[in-house]
């Protein structure tokens, strides 16, 4: 009676009104899990981006989750998809790794499998054990549920050009590589084998793990559990040892490998000894030594556990590392690097494409130190089998040492994977080249001390015809001993630094003016004494990296 | 509160009434006047203030004073005229300041010289002569950023209108009130996603001189 008494225009607002408040009203999107080839460069729309959720980035594809609705939109636009799944809510997903394409039928038997790449299946089961369920020789990776991946056309072969090592450091730097001791490597290898599994959720692996720990708080490093739960009601630890740096310690460069290990006896004897205790074996060793020297930056030692579940431990670590905001320059991963199948052997660096200029960085600052080992490079998405690969989901720079991809050691996650089988003057050049790598990276403190607390602000400035983008750089005054300072800048992260200032600024403050816009820039400031000897470089910024409305 | 807003509507509505009145007074008093002759040739100068129609040119230029236009004007017909002319525009500026970056902006300069050609519909009007007309532009402009030096330097062809009156003072000598709207659009615009256009609306009064 009410409403017939409105007038038709009133009705047929309050129809739109209606149409417009349901339509809005939020409601749980169906999502799939989607293998979606790389898009052409800008071809999906910038309001689309933020519905898709990436999960993984590979060489060929991405593995997405997508609203249903987005599907035929995105076919539309000629980007090739597959849908993997199509109820993708709380089911844990494995990549799962095999040498032989026949194997990916063999995992049929165990739960749902769907190829990805030649070599890499997503496999899921009803456990979230997978570990258990898969045998032992499948190397597996939990796919991860929160990533910083981008979209990106495709993997650019990065190719930075690179800055050389300091001429002052690097007699210091070979010095220290001298350092390293073959007989301690062998010596660690052993001392970890000896716990007969360090496979994780073992008690043998809990004890591994309180070794290392004794061994970093040994040399006065700063040492903590970093505990994580997984599976069905499985727990364990990764160590983490740190090296505080003198001048930035909230910047950090981190070396990393798994402690622990996997065989098809795993609960009761998995010695592990190239997989991966010549990784944590390098990493004690490069420990002994960068502890002697000051460094810029802070270094953190990281032995992580679980990686033979599929990445767990740094998985936990990267994901909180990220939600912690910590600045992590760098992670050297290394993961099998003392079987040589070839004498001499080379040794395998594996970036993605945001981290191409740690690989350059690593050749130019482990070139010196690696005699008889050639490096061979690769920039490649698809090699997410251990622990770099959770800080590429969460957006940092990592690469990974490993001595052949594909693998080549007969040993493999088998119980003759023990020391006699491993070449030590390999695993030696391997840890001489990482620790040049580790101390270029940090810097060994010089004098004058490198400016600290570097921030950049860009904003941009416009008339009718030009568009310029102004960079604003402000870092902490020195002490009484700095006369001035230098500011660099670069194209590319890290890459060669071009000095901006043609005579030191003497205040803290630079304001680097009519830039391209549409170009990043990478800036790093030294500071000069009155004797006008320059400092080591500051920690690196972004033009934008502390804008107010980013 | 209601009383007192009462009184100023009444106040604007009498301001309103005495404006009609002297402006309807004022038209009867020159409508009463005989329809002077019209002149064959006019030369004209004319300047005033140049109000830029697009946002980003006004945000940058303001309302920007003393543009000069010069104008020919020849009776084809009793009551068509076509003219041919040429405009100065100038006009000094600021780059806006982005509170969330810092508080610095740059001294910009625009400088336009511009050709314009057309037609126009003359009626007189007792003693005053009502023109409107159309035609097209030429434009050359430089835009510079005063400190650094950059500059750049491009043309366009535009579209003009205008409307005008003449208040004759004598047979030779005449008062001129001019509106022009010129529109100019310019390609390669520091903003790739807008189109930009160095137009403005132009109110100008100046000196008319009738050759014949």
């Amino acid at each position: 009676m009410s409403f017939c008494r409105f007038t038709r225009p009133l009705r047929f607002s309050l129809a739109i009104i209606l149409l417009l408040a349901f339509s809005a009203s939020p409601r749980p999107a169906d999502t799939v899990l989607v293998r979606m080839d790389r898009p052409a460069k800008a071809v999906i729309p910038d309001g689309w981006i933020s519905s898709i959720k990436v999960l993984q980035e590979l060489d060929s594809c991405f593995l997405v989750e997508v609203p249903v609705e987005m599907i035929a939109g995105l076919e539309a636009l000629g980007i090739r998809l597959e849908v993997l799944d199509t109820s993708p809510a709380g089911k844990p997903y494995y990549l799962v790794y095999h040498a032989v394409p026949d194997e990916h039928e063999a995992m049929r038997a165990f739960g749902e499998v769907r190829r990805i790449e030649e070599d890499i299946s997503l496999f899921w089961a009803g456990s979230e054990d997978v570990r258990e369920i898969l045998p032992s020789h499948f190397k597996l990776k939990r796919l991860p549920e929160n990533t910083r991946i981008r979209l990106e056309a495709a993997v650019p072969q990065a190719q930075p050009p690179v800055r050389a090592v300091e001429p002052r450091h690097a007699a210091l730097i070979t010095q220290m590589a001298d350092m390293v001791s073959g007989q301690r490597l062998a010596a660690a290898v052993q001392a970890l084998q000896d716990f007969r599994t360090r496979y994780a959720s073992t008690a043998g692996c809990e004890a591994a793990g309180e070794y290392l720990d004794g061994y970093f708080g040994s040399l006065d490093l700063e040492t903590a559990y970093d505990q994580f739960s997984f599976g069905a009601g499985h727990s364990s630890r990764n160590i983490v040892a740190v090296l505080p740096g003198r001048i930035s310690p909230e910047y950090s460069v981190i070396l990393c490998a798994h402690y622990d290990s996997a065989s098809d006896q795993a609960g009761t004897l998995a010695p592990g000894a190239d997989d991966n205790a010549s990784g944590v074996a390098a990493l004690m060793e490069m420990a002994r030594i960068l502890s002697l020297v000051p460094l810029d930056f802070t270094v953190k030692f990281i032995c992580f556990s679980a990686e033979e579940w599929g990445l767990l431990g740094s998985r936990h670590y990267a994901l909180e590392a990220r939600q912690a905001g910590e600045k992590i320059v760098a992670v050297l991963n290394l993961d099998m690097v003392a079987y040589a199948d070839l004498i001499p052997e080379d040794l395998e660096i594996i970036a993605n494409s945001r981290s191409g200029w740690l690989l350059d960085r690593f050749d130019a600052a482990a070139g010196r130190s690696l005699a008889g080992v050639e490096l061979v490079r690769h920039v490649n998405p698809s090699f997410n089998r251990s622990d770099h690969s959770p800080f590429w989901d969460q957006g940092y720079s990592a690469i990974c040492g490993i001595e052949d991809v594909p693998l080549t050691n007969p040993h493999y996650h088998k119980t003759s994977d023990t020391l006699s089988t491993l070449n030590m003057e390999f695993l030696t050049a391997v840890t001489r080249a990482t620790l040049a790598a580790a101390a270029d990276l940090a810097q060994p403190e010089s004098n004058p001390p490198a400016p600290a607390g570097l921030t950049a602000q860009s904003g941009t400035v416009r008339s009718l015809f030009f568009r310029f983008k102004n960079v604003r750089l402000n870092w902490r005054a020195g002490g009484a001993e700095v006369a001035g300072y230098h500011v660099y800048r670069a194209s590319t992260s890290h890459g060669s630094y071009e000095r901006i200032t043609a005579s030191p600024v003497t205040a803290a403050a630079y304001l680097d003016r009519f830039l391209d816009p549409d170009a990043s820039c990478f800036y790093v400031v030294k500071a000069v004494n009155r004797q006008g000897r320059e400092s080591n470089f500051s920690a690196e910024v972004r033009d934008d990296e502390h804008n107010k409305r980013m | 509160m209601s009383t007192t807003r009462g009184c100023d509507i009444r106040r604007l509505g009498r301001r309103w009434l005495l404006v009609i009145v002297c402006t309807a007074s004022g038209a009867a008093e020159l409508w009463a006047q005989p329809a002077p002759e019209l002149p064959r040739m006019v030369l004209s100068v004319a300047t005033g203030i140049s109000l830029p129609v697009q946002e980003p040119f006004r945000e940058l230029y303001g309302n920007a004073p003393f543009p000069v236009a010069a104008q020919a004007e020849y009776g084809l017909l009793r009551h068509l005229r076509v003219f041919g002319g040429f405009r100065f525009f100038h006009a000094d500026g600021e780059t806006p300041v982005d509170p969330d970056f810092a508080p610095e902006s740059y001294s910009l300069e625009l400088r336009m010289y511009s050709v314009r050609f057309g037609a126009s519909a003359v009626l007189p009007l007792r003693s005053l002569r009502l023109s409107a007309g159309a035609g097209a532009g030429y434009h050359a402009f430089r835009e510079t950023w005063r400190e650094p030096g950059f500059s750049h330097s491009a043309r366009a062809l535009g579209f003009i209108a205008q409307a005008g009156v003449e208040y004759p003072l004598s047979t030779r000598f005449a008062l001129i009130g001019r509106v022009e709207y010129n529109r100019i659009p310019a390609k390669g615009g520091a903003d790739p996603t807008g189109s930009l256009n160095l137009g403005s609306l132009d109110l100008l009064a100046g000196l008319a001189f009738c050759l014949y």
